[in-house]
């Protein structure tokens, strides 16, 4: 159980200041336990990490701060990086720009442009899983929470999949450096700047040779009736690099890591299938792990406490999502849990455009593998952890019994 | 029973579908299809579930 410290008598414009930087690596669900933890000193608090931020705890406020693009921008969306050299597209744009951005993207996600790529995603789905059941156990994360989202979703962008263990490389390094590995995010910024230089030259390829892909759509778009600059369409391509490779890998082996410690909720699972809609609603909540920090845009009050432009805001969608005004006893597993409005895909004009795509490969992933891999356990000795601003596990040791 | 469905709220989780989709359904984009309409009193359980389901709480019960 660690331990919250806070100096004694030391207030930040009347709030209690905390060391707390959510990006450190911890045991599996230890950023949530940080989060309740901090909870009990204050709704909002400050931190004294890298530049001073503050940090909602409480789930309301961080609904309400998603809900107020006009007070808290999303020009930069990391607590430690105010003034980021970088720009996430349309991630870091505020309405009306964003909403732009949004228009040409609605069309991709669509619950019809989906239902063609079902085909895909099974297959995709059971061919890994042909290869993970003969080995009688499996590195999760490598053998196949990391290879079978990325590639639906790398051939729907238009980069190659083949790639895929360069992206990877470069996905750890922008999103997943520690503090420690990474104090000055120097590592962060030079990794997303090849990735730009790797996108640059798939978007002269697909200039000469356009194909039925994102990044080809992306070069005929028009806003405002002018073609989007090149240096924004990187921009975008950044984006949806990060945005689409890992968050669907992290979500699947959180929720498997539960059921392979949770031998009771994986029974449910597997003697009645019918409960993997709700079940996958239910581990979308309770190991929510994206972090919507925000800027201030204009010197504001918020619930008492004095707001400057241009300082962080430090949001997670888990304060939300375990809000015991919610959901009373919030960290307890409830399958059939309905209904289940969890802020686990964010909130307010940048809830998350994938969110129906991750949520059909979710429940196809926990359909086939159940079916063939029902009784698992995690390796004996083998110590999960997670780490990461937006964390996850980084790789889960399975056996299968 | 009255619902409403605020349509500047809306931002397509589908959440409203996907829990009552006899009562609520999406248009192409994923967003909710206009709805600001009395219930009949066989669908208020669905409606309820559906308005509650919502992330946004863009869903208005009003008696």
């Amino acid at each position: 159980m660690t331990h919250v410290e806070t100096a004694a008598n030391d207030l930040y414009e009347g709030v209690p200041v905390v060391d707390f930087n959510h990006g450190v690596e911890t045991p599996v669900l230890g950023h949530a336990q940080k989060m309740t933890e901090l909870r009990e000193l204050g709704p909002i608090l400050r931190s004294s990490a890298a530049q001073g931020f503050w940090v909602l705890t409480d789930g309301e406020m961080v609904r309400e701060m998603l809900a107020d693009p006009n007070t808290f921008s999303s020009s930069a969306t990391v607590a430690t990086m105010p003034d980021p050299p970088y720009l996430w597209i349309p991630q870091m744009l505020d309405p009306p720009e964003h909403t732009a951005w949004r228009r040409l993207l609605a069309p991709y996600f669509s619950p019809g442009n989906l239902a063609k790529l079902d085909a895909s995603v099974q297959s995709r789905c059971n061919d890994l899983l042909n290869e993970v059941v003969q080995q009688g156990g499996c590195a999760y994360r490598r053998d196949f929470a990391d290879r079978y989202p990325t590639s639906i979703f790398l051939d729907m962008f238009g980069a190659p999949i083949e790639e895929l263990p360069l992206f990877l490389t470069w996905e750890k390094q922008v999103m997943h450096a520690t503090p420690d590995q990474d104090p000055d995010g120097s590592q962060q910024i030079s990794a997303m700047m090849e990735v730009m230089g790797y996108f640059s030259e798939l978007i002269d390829k697909r200039r000469k040779d356009p194909r039925d892909d994102i990044v080809s759509h992306s070069l005929t778009w028009e806003i405002d009736d002018k073609p989007i600059p090149t240096e924004q369409l990187l921009s975008f391509c950044l984006l949806m690099f990060l945005a689409g490779l890992d968050t669907v890998s992290i979500q699947l082996t959180y929720s498997t890591w539960h059921l392979a410690t949770h031998p009771e909720d994986r029974r449910q699972i597997v003697e009645n299938p019918g409960i993997i809609r709700t079940a996958v609603e239910e581990f979308l909540r309770l190991y929510s792990f994206v972090p919507p920090s925000r800027k201030v845009a204009r010197d504001t009050e918020f619930h008492g406490v004095p707001m400057k432009k241009g300082e962080m805001v430090f949001a997670t969608v888990s304060s939300p999502s375990h809000d015991p005004r919610m959901y009373p006893d919030p960290m307890r597993a409830q399958l059939d849990r309905q209904p289940n409005p969890h802020p686990a895909f964010g909130l307010g004009p940048h809830r998350c455009i994938g969110a129906a795509l991750a949520r059909r490969e979710l429940v196809i992933a926990m359909e086939q593998w159940h079916q063939r891999i029902p009784n698992y356990r995690i390796k004996d000795g083998f110590v999960p952890l997670e780490s990461g601003s937006m964390h996850g596990i980084k790789e889960l040791e399975l056996v299968f019994d | 029973m009255k619902v409403r469905i605020n349509p500047d709220k809306c931002t397509g989780h589908g959440q409203c579908a996907a829990n009552a989709s006899k009562v609520f359904e999406l248009d192409d984009l994923g967003y909710a299809l206009p709805f600001d309409t009395v219930i009949d009193p066989q669908s208020e359980a669905q409606a309820r579930l559906g308005a509650a389901a919502c992330p946004e709480r863009a869903i208005e019960i009003l008696n």
